[in-house]
């Protein structure tokens, strides 16, 4: 099934010139991670009580955590397991480079996932543009032949569990997070 | 791709960040009004949203219209992608925070008051009928002789310049105005600054002693209040944004002024608020108002309960530092001198 799936959204490629643009655009490590960051930027100014904003400002660090639990977790995956990427075992539409890792789990949607889960526990509808970008961010891997989509889900599954971890850790991060944002206030950043 | 074209695209991607990320602060200084981020100020909120959807689309064209093959190529490992994005973020906040403490040329003022020398300390004289005013804001004829005064500190880091249109108006309305200048944030020291200028007004021959008033911005206002309450010549306070509690100011210090200037204040204000302890001096048995802009986010949370027993107003849309230039607090600072010093 995998496969099939990964046939049909790579067998688009090189069908429509503005789909491969778009697709192209969406697929490369700076586009959608850049937007990503300027939301969450844009989200720690955000909040129309002190206390609201500090509560955004806590969910921004949970993200920065979540997004080194999440990538500390692919790599443990990478040293457990390597899946050859699919341009290397098939003839494939492939409109990127050729990265040389594990093709599953997914970075990129492990990132983009971290991003939105996190995020949606704060704020539904940002994180549900998060969690839209993030999607795109993986179709467009697998629609570029970089990814299978067992890889980008699985790289969403971490993504979301990292996320989760890091909000039924919010106990033990607390300090850590009211460390941050203390210091942060009083250089007038928080 | 070799190692020096992986640091080679990460420096072009750190640069065309920074461009994005700048547009991007920009966006949030237009949201949510933020003198201390914005390039442009918040006057017109409309040119900062421009600005930084110009930047953020600038930026964003020239990387993936111009670098296609270097993004199409191995790029950057995870770290090292953070490692360029930290650094572009860094530029791009510095970068905000810093532009917006450039001096800017301020307006030419229409008159030249008097300076004048105080013991330990210097000021600004309007007067109704002082040669300095002269041909700008002639005496009203009948006016009686001697007048009220008013002698009155700007906020912390703002010049005499700040007070300059109150001061005019009030000169207009027959007052004699004297604008000292903060220029000593030591304690005790400071205590010094309103007394040397009521003496100066009371001894001034245009001044009637019985009738003299101060008046503050700010810290300014504080200082006014801890006066008062130790100088029974002082007839009348209004202390316009006074800060009464200490407070941890934060983000919230960028809606009113520039960050650096902001540092300045958080660190000058956390020790001398709580050393004038204004809210336990508020002068018995003589009238003070307190006036504070509605969008003034450093004023204390419960502006009421911080005010009570006084006159308290609020101007609404005025920030802290907006808000001596204001025409409605103009109109009501004097109004209320005019009634309670008279003309």
């Amino acid at each position: 099934m995998d496969q099939a799936l990964f046939q049909l959204i790579n067998g688009l490629a090189g069908c429509v010139p503005l789909l491969d643009g778009g697709m192209r655009l969406l697929v490369n490590d700076y586009f959608v991670p850049t937007i990503l960051l300027l939301l969450l930027i844009s989200f720690w100014f955000e909040g129309r009580t002190v206390a609201d904003r500090e509560l955004n400002q806590r969910a921004v660090i949970r993200v920065v955590i979540a997004l080194l639990l999440a990538n500390a977790i692919v790599k443990a995956c990478n040293l457990l397991y390597f899946r050859p990427r699919p341009f290397s075992t098939q003839e494939v539409h492939l409109l990127f480079y050729r990265p040389s890792d594990s093709s599953l789990p997914s970075n990129p949607a492990a990132v983009g996932f971290t991003f939105a889960a996190v995020i949606w526990q704060r704020n539904r509808n940002l994180g549900a543009v998060m969690g839209f970008l993030a999607s795109l961010f993986a179709l467009a891997r697998v629609y570029c032949g970089v990814h299978y989509p067992l890889d980008v889900a699985s790289g969403a599954l971490i993504g979301v569990f990292s996320a989760y971890l890091t909000t039924r850790a919010d106990r033990l991060l607390r300090p850590l997070s009211t460390l941050i944002i203390d210091l942060a206030r009083r250089l007038n950043l928080a | 791709m070799q190692f020096p074209e992986q640091i080679t695209i990460g420096l072009l991607f750190s640069l065309s960040a920074y461009g994005v990320i700048l547009g991007a602060l920009q966006i949030v200084a237009a949201r949510h009004r933020l003198i201390g981020l914005s390039l442009l100020g918040v006057g017109n909120p409309f040119r900062c949203y421009l600005l930084g959807a110009t930047l953020l689309l600038l930026a964003y064209g020239w990387f993936f219209g111009t670098r296609g093959y270097e993004i199409f190529s191995p790029g950057p490992a995870a770290s090292e992608f953070a490692f360029f994005l930290g650094l572009a973020f860094l530029a791009a906040l510095s970068t905000a925070f810093l532009i917006p403490n450039l001096p800017h040329r301020s307006s030419v003022s229409k008159v030249c008051p008097s300076q004048v020398s105080l013991e330990g300390g210097r000021g600004t004289l309007y007067s109704p009928k002082g040669p300095t005013l002269a041909g700008h804001l002639p005496a009203r004829p009948g006016t009686p002789v001697p007048r009220a005064a008013i002698c009155a500190l700007p906020g912390l880091g703002e010049g005499t310049r700040s007070l300059e249109p109150l001061a005019t108006h009030l000169a207009k309305r027959g007052f004699v105005v004297l604008v000292l200048e903060l220029s000593t944030l030591e304690y005790p020291d400071l205590l010094a600054l309103i007394p040397s200028g009521v003496a100066y007004l009371a001894a001034h021959p245009e001044v009637d002693p019985q009738r003299i008033g101060v008046l503050g911005v700010d810290l300014g206002a504080d200082l006014a209040i801890r006066s008062a309450s130790g100088d029974e010549q002082i007839r009348a306070v209004v202390a316009l944004s006074p800060i009464l509690e200490t407070t941890q100011p934060g983000l919230d210090i960028l809606a009113e002024m520039p960050y650096l200037q902001g540092m300045r204040w958080s660190r000058a204000t956390k020790v001398l608020v709580s050393r004038l302890a204004s809210l336990e001096h508020f002068p018995q048995g003589r009238p003070c108002l307190l006036l504070w802009g509605g969008e003034d986010r450093l004023a204390p949370q419960d502006r009421r309960a911080a005010s009570e027993g006084q006159e308290m107003m609020i101007v609404e849309g005025e920030r802290r530092f907006s808000l001596p230039r204001s025409p409605a607090a103009i109109s009501l600072t004097t109004d209320w001198f005019q009634e309670q010093l008279g003309g």
